[in-house]
């Protein structure tokens, strides 16, 4: 799994590719956490190309909501396969992210 | 026909889960499963043997996590097995519903990171039983499989 970071101003995009498990959650925490504590609050997780998450995968985008969630920010969630838009749901958690079907519009959301 | 079984061992190593996911994916193609059940079957595995490493071996590396595939006329049947400390009883008594909350009034901050494994395979699969005899822990995951599906699995075997 690998975590590229993009600066569109004052929004992060993280996009992950391949799996985002128990194995793999921490190369998200280590892409993530410098980020947010250089006071960056805004962020989009790009998931067009995760092929697979579980519960851990959910966890670490949980924690990073709850993250900045504290300091007035928000994680958005753009472009999840159907796969696992299907676990966000399952789990409820499509009503805490805001999840958009193109990454523009998640960067466009936080204007 | 009989049941066909494949037996798998991997050591209790957070990296090799992917594996055993890899398998349940392909053999649940190959069964007849479509694209999202086969998806919801390989993450009930891994959640599944993610639980054995991280639970019963509390992150120990280089114990035996084993699990077995067993196609049969109208099921696939998993069995994943661990010589860890036992699940509490109650764990797979929890209401899903509880866990699975309605999250629309729920404060951000208290949301758990954690603790979703266990409910993901009760709420995807078709039966889940558990089994310790204080040495080995089994936990058994059961998918029906659609009357087309089980055709496929009848005379060839």
């Amino acid at each position: 799994m690998d975590v590229t970071v993009e600066d569109k101003g004052k929004v992060q995009v993280l996009s992950v590719n391949g799996r985002l498990d128990s194995s793999s959650a921490k190369k998200f925490k280590a892409a993530f956490e410098p980020l947010a504590k250089t006071g960056h609050v805004c962020f989009v997780i790009n998931l067009s190309d995760v092929e697979f998450i579980d519960s851990a995968g959910l966890g670490v985008m949980v924690s990073a909501l709850r993250k900045v969630n504290k300091k007035g920010g928000d994680v958005k969630l753009a472009e999840p396969r159907d796969s696992v838009r299907m676990l966000l749901e399952l789990t409820r958690l499509h009503q805490v992210f805001d999840i958009y079907d193109g990454l523009s519009d998640a960067v466009e959301a936080f204007a | 026909m009989g049941e066909r079984r494949i037996h798998f061992r991997i050591e209790s190593d957070l990296d090799q889960v992917p594996l055993i996911g890899m398998v349940a994916n392909k053999l649940c193609s190959l069964a007849g499963f479509d694209e999202m059940q086969t998806y919801q079957i390989e993450l009930c595995l891994v959640e599944a043997v993610t639980n054995s490493i991280e639970h019963a071996y509390e992150g120990k590396p280089g114990l035996p996590v084993e699990v077995d595939f067993i196609l049969q006329r109208d099921r696939f049947r998993f069995t994943v097995r661990d010589y860890g400390r036992a699940m509490a009883h109650d764990e797979l008594n929890r209401d899903i519903s509880e866990i699975f909350k309605d999250n629309t009034e729920c404060a951000i901050c208290e949301l758990s990171s954690s603790g979703r494994g266990l409910a993901i395979i009760q709420a995807i699969m078709d039966a889940v039983f558990y089994s310790s005899t204080g040495e080995c822990n089994v936990l058994v995951l059961e998918k029906l499989l659609a009357p087309d599906e089980s055709e496929y699995c009848g005379d060839s075997a």
